[in-house]
């Protein structure tokens, strides 16, 4: 597979994230953003009106469509948010797996 | 080094964005001796161009280009004797001519000082087009963010469709990094453009710069196709497909061009808007510029603004790229010096004579750019009557085209019965394709429309932060 994470950098030691009671890796100084999109997944809310998936648009925190609740706290900026070892983030677009 | 420190509630100069503009400037007022504050929202000091790595490392040269590296060149210059880097620090209103207010880590805060330098930049003009609201469809400037300052790349097959020089250093990096350009859309169908500017010989670095970005892409394989334009982006929850085609002077599109391309992910870059909020908070006037169809803070040729000790820097001045921006941080912060009543030692006037020259001449390319790649009226009509036009309120341009109707392009009323513009991003986004929709209607098109108010805060808050304040 490619991994849109880029070869030639020193990233340091990968810690875990959990994205809706998943895990998924990310390293140090990535943003949510950023860890969010390297696994895979580029729909991260959902639209009141329609349904309609977004993702992370200006990457720069001026259009605030990249929103996803982290840590408890709603409609934060994933673009914005530096990811942290235990950081747990609920993406509204993702569908949460049934338990097993 | 700049991790997150609080700002004092004091400063001598307090400069907002500590891109290439801010950056400048606070080495030159740190090494003065002035006790110098810079905020900035994001996590590391650099701004767009000298945005730096965020990761252990920094990614090769080939990659990144010499940004990055002039970028901590810059960020080293600045005596931290006397100068304090505050990031992740959100400037979110004013309180009187000489306190901001922002805030850090979800906590409030204000800061008062004797002058105060806005250095607040741009971000990405968008057109909206059907389906581009879909999750692979972002800003070049987003992916080229991603890309410096964590290493990754949005995507493995890549469209870049938009206008202006951008597109090159953008493209070039991606296929640098890995990623399959699929196609590089230009509006513009003129090739030769740099050729007549007035006075070449002012620009000879430029056209060097130019020079190596076309070996590289010529080494990559990546070939620009004037002419042309994204029309559609398709996919039922993100995006799979893009639509380009070819379009004419009027930049509408070609009937029977269209071209269907199988992508993940889909880049625009239509030139950029200048972030005035704070500016606007701060009283400051504002100047109509014609071909860029927007307002941007007026300047005196001091770089003083028409508010006493409020300066300005870079972008917010006219959008002239990071040369320039360089340059007006060295002439902003001269002149905050003299006003502070510091006297300019050899050296400093030196530099501000050599800042005065690189700026005009850097101003003067910039002119002859961004005339060159003018959107033309054209460009609107890519957006269809279901397309959604501002992406916070969900607003499409049949609705913005009603109220137009009736309101006879009021773009006041148009704002308040539609919403579009007055959801998180507060227009910042959708505000100059929302404005353009609109003066379709007036009676008078060719008038100069009234800036939005800008109101506090003018970046959301959560309530708790601004409910800290005394």
């Amino acid at each position: 597979m490619f991994g849109l994470r880029v070869a030639p950098v020193n990233r340091g030691v990968p810690f875990d994230i959990s994205v809706n009671g998943k895990s998924i890796p990310a390293y140090p100084g990535e943003t949510v953003a950023g860890a969010l999109l390297a696994a895979g997944i580029n729909i991260f809310r959902k639209t009141y009106e329609g349904d309609r998936g977004r993702g992370q648009f200006c990457g720069m925190g001026v259009c605030y469509d990249c929103l996803v609740d982290i840590d408890g706290r709603h409609s934060q900026r994933a673009c914005m948010t530096a990811a942290a070892p235990g950081m747990m983030i609920e993406v509204p677009a993702v569908l949460k797996e049934p338990a097993e | 080094m700049t991790s997150r420190q609080s700002p004092p509630v004091n400063a001598d100069v307090v400069i907002v964005g500590a891109g290439p503009a801010g950056l400048s400037a606070a080495a030159l007022l740190s090494k003065a001796g002035v006790n110098v504050v810079l905020l900035d929202e994001n996590a590391r000091p650099g701004g767009q161009y000298y945005r730096q790595s965020r990761l252990g490392g920094s990614l090769p040269k080939a990659i990144i280009g010499l940004s990055q590296i002039a970028g901590r060149d810059l960020i080293d210059r600045i005596d931290l004797a006397h100068a304090q880097i505050c990031t992740d620090t959100m400037v979110w209103g004013v309180e009187n001519d000489n306190t901001l207010l922002y805030s850090q880590g979800g906590h409030a805060g204000r800061i008062s000082s004797k002058a105060i330098v806005l250095a607040t930049g741009a971000h990405e003009r968008v057109i909206p087009f059907p389906g581009w609201t879909l999750p692979g469809v972002m800003t070049a400037g987003a992916a080229q963010t991603l890309l410096k300052a964590q290493g990754i790349l949005p995507g493995k097959n890549i469209v870049i469709a938009g206008t202006g020089p951008f597109l090159y250093p953008v493209s070039t990096q991606m296929a640098a990094a890995g990623a399959k350009l699929e196609a590089i859309c230009e509006l513009s169908r003129d090739r030769f453009w740099p050729l007549r500017v007035q006075q070449p010989f002012r620009h000879l670095h430029i056209y060097r710069e130019a020079i190596s970005y076309l070996a590289k892409m010529r080494r990559l394989g990546l070939r620009v196709s004037m002419g042309t334009t994204v029309v559609e982006a398709l996919g039922d929850t993100a995006l799979r497909q893009v639509v380009v085609a070819e379009i004419d002077g009027d930049h509408r599109e070609l009937p029977g061009t269209r071209r269907t391309i199988a992508t993940d992910t889909l880049l625009t870059s239509f030139s950029f808007v200048p972030n005035v909020q704070v500016a606007r908070l701060l009283g400051c006037d504002l100047r109509w510029d014609p071909v860029q169809q927007a307002h941007f803070v007026n300047a005196d040729a001091r770089l003083q603004t028409s508010r006493q000790g409020i300066y300005l820097a870079g972008e917010i001045v006219g959008i002239g790229g990071h040369r320039v921006a360089k340059a007006e941080g060295v002439f902003a912060a001269a002149s905050v010096l003299e006003d502070l009543g510091y006297k300019l030692d050899h050296g400093t006037a030196a530099a501000r004579q050599e800042a005065w020259r690189t700026r005009s001449a850097g101003r003067q390319f910039a002119a002859h750019m961004l005339k060159s790649f003018a959107l033309k009226p054209g460009v609107f009509s890519l957006a269809k009557p279901d397309t959604i036009v501002c992406r916070c309120e969900s607003v499409p341009r049949s609705e913005i085209d009603y109220h137009a109707k009736v309101w006879e392009g009021a773009q006041r009323a148009v704002k308040q019965c539609t919403r579009a513009g007055m959801g998180r991003c507060q227009g910042r986004m959708c505000g100059f394709a929302v404005a353009q929709l609109v003066r379709q209607h007036s009676s008078a098109p060719d008038e100069i429309p009234m800036p939005d108010t800008a109101r506090m805060p003018v970046k959301p808050l959560v309530l708790s932060e601004a409910g800290h304040f005394e």
